[in-house]
């Protein structure tokens, strides 16, 4: 198999950690990015991965070294390094790569690690260094949103290279404290998980409900936002900063907006007892359950609130990235092919541009796995080929099914012989969100426990079901049945 | 009973409170930690690492850091750290 797909643009696998996943990122980003928008997420992923673990893990050696270790970029897509991820979860005590696996990888196979056992002690002496981090994140994070909303504000007014160098620097930070988050995400909710179960036999479902969020920023700040450049950026939520410009347009996952009457349906009941689930459980209070569960609602919080800075300062550069070009004299449609690096310097751009395009030609015309294997000359089309459906927001549902797609083309219907909407769709992320409050329930064939979609499902209190295989095979119109806390998905009736 | 507790602390953390909350509001040694100073769990997180600092001392690990439920509580668990170390 080749360690490579396209030369020209593709990053080189690592020879220690040499298993793929586009996992989180198949559902998050757009299934093909361009090597600028790689530049943009790639670069910064892989530096402030590298700084939090050094934090958390300092003398790890293996965190060195000019391979890729925890992103790759291969034919024009993003990839996650699930062999390194796995290595650090071993690294952490009570946490083993699957839980890693099932966190965010959708609960694929585990891909082999390094034997040597990390002694205990390293592991208990990486607890005092997670706690500071978690208390150090936050801080981080409110002072990044007031720079990030400064830069927002002065861009048009400023040189397109002060701005975009500005955003660069500000877009290391987001991505920093984004994967700082999502990497202690794991351990709190792995713990908690455990706590829960020896509580309550009920853990699965009571903690579905436990885990929802409070209000998320997407909401509050924007919600009634009349500001055009907000309005904008809402409307372009997304990984890609050349998405209107062909090929990468296509690729693309636009918001999709939509008016409508609500289609709220959600138990009151249950809801209102969210407050009281302490009351049932007994041996919950000495184990400092609700105190976890308040870290783990508070953490999904702030995992959406440092994605939401990476997308505006992307969004920022959206803007200025052009004109940036103009400058350097590149052409029109080249500066996609470009990484931020090489249209920063001012050294003929330009004439990197034709091959690029060739390459990226070459790349998209390929069908790129889901999971690559560069040590076992492996691939195979998705995460897992054994990945199980998730309940991963409670409640049950009875409704009909409408595809993203209908909703974006206005073929959507409030209800159908009284029946709500349940969205069913391949993946789906923060373009979807204004849907989420008309839709009875979610289904999808992609996304992980503590994917965004999962959070933004449980904080509008719609049940969800994500890697459900039935989202391929169910047709618009079907009255299908929900239940959010186990898992199913069954089909009740077909459209005549 | 009217507890007294050491001001110069109180101040203290009064002042490591407005950094992390970034609000301006007078603590008193009643005031319910969990309930009446509006912190989520990192901003908690975040004030008890700012105070260990600030006092060298370590909070997180002190047994008599689970009976802690007001400001004052939080004041003489300070007190009592610094004076076992």
């Amino acid at each position: 198999m080749r360690t490579q797909f396209c030369p020209e643009i593709d990053t080189d696998a690592n020879p220690r950690f040499p298993v793929y996943a586009d996992g989180n990122f198949g559902e998050v980003a757009p299934d093909r990015i361009s090597p600028l928008s790689w530049s943009l997420i790639g670069d910064p992923v892989e530096a402030g991965v590298r700084r939090v673990l050094r934090r958390l893990l300092p003398g790890a050696t293996w965190l060195t070294g000019s391979h890729y270790l925890f992103v790759g970029y291969y034919g024009a897509k993003p990839y996650h390094n699930i062999s390194a991820f796995c290595h650090a979860a071993r690294h952490v005590p009570c946490l083993a790569p699957e839980d890693v696996m099932r966190a965010y990888f959708e609960d694929g196979p585990i891909p082999p690690v390094p034997a040597d056992p990390v002694p205990l002690n390293r592991r208990l002496a990486a607890v005092p260094r997670f706690i500071r981090e978690l208390g150090r994140t936050r801080a981080a994070s409110v002072d990044l949103e007031a720079e990030t909303l400064l830069l927002a504000l002065h861009a048009k007014e400023s040189d397109p290279a002060t701005v975009a160098r500005r955003a660069v620097s500000l877009l290391g930070e987001a991505w920093e404290r984004h994967y700082a988050v999502t990497l202690m995400l794991v351990p709190v909710t792995t713990l908690q998980s455990a706590l829960g179960t020896w509580c309550s036999r009920h853990w699965d479902e009571l903690g579905l409900w436990v885990n929802r969020p409070r209000e998320l920023v997407w909401d509050t700040r924007h919600d009634g936002a009349t500001v055009p450049e907000a309005n904008d950026f809402l409307a372009r939520v997304g990984y890609e900063v050349a998405d209107d410009l062909p090929p990468w347009s296509q690729y693309g996952r636009p918001s999709v907006p939509v008016d409508g009457e609500n289609s709220p349906m959600t138990d009151t009941a249950i809801v209102e007892a969210l407050g009281r689930p302490w009351e049932v459980l007994p041996f919950a209070r000495p184990l400092l359950l609700p105190q976890l569960s308040g870290l783990v609602r508070d953490l999904l919080q702030l995992r959406e609130f440092t994605k939401y800075l990476a997308m505006r300062v992307l969004h920022v550069l959206r803007g200025v990235l052009p004109e940036l070009a103009r400058d350097r004299a590149v052409p029109g449609d080249g500066w996609p092919y470009l990484t931020i690096g090489e249209l920063l310097s001012g050294r003929d751009p330009h004439r990197l541009v034709p091959a690029r395009r060739a390459a990226c030609e070459d790349a998209l015309a390929l069908d790129m796995p889901g999971l690559l294997d560069f040590a076992a000359a492996r691939e195979s089309a998705g995460a897992s080929a054994t990945s199980r459906p998730r309940g991963v927001s409670p409640g049950q549902v009875d409704g009909f099914v409408v595809f993203s797609d209908s909703w974006k083309e206005g073929r959507w219907r409030i209800t159908m012989d009284g029946q709500p909407p349940v969205l069913v769709c391949e993946s789906a992320d923060v373009n979807l969100k204004s849907l989420l409050p008309h839709a009875a329930a979610l289904v999808t064939a992609r996304g992980s426990v503590l994917s965004h979609i999962a959070i933004l499902a449980r904080e509008h209190g719609i049940p969800a079901v994500l890697g459900h295989p039935v989202a391929k095979e169910v047709r618009e119109g079907q009255l299908v049945h929900v239940n959010g806390s186990s898992g199913e998905v069954n089909i009740i009736a077909s459209q005549d | 009973m009217h507890r007294k507790t050491d001001g110069t602390v109180l101040e203290s953390i009064q002042a490591s409170y407005q950094r992390v909350t970034r609000q301006q509001r007078q603590l008193r040694d009643d005031d319910r930690i969990a309930e009446d100073l509006s912190l989520d769990s990192l901003a908690m997180m975040e004030l008890l690492i700012e105070i260990e600092d600030r006092f060298e001392v370590a909070l997180f690990d002190a047994p008599q850091a689970q009976q802690v439920e007001t400001v004052g509580d939080l004041v003489e668990l300070i007190q009592n750290v610094r004076e076992a170390a």
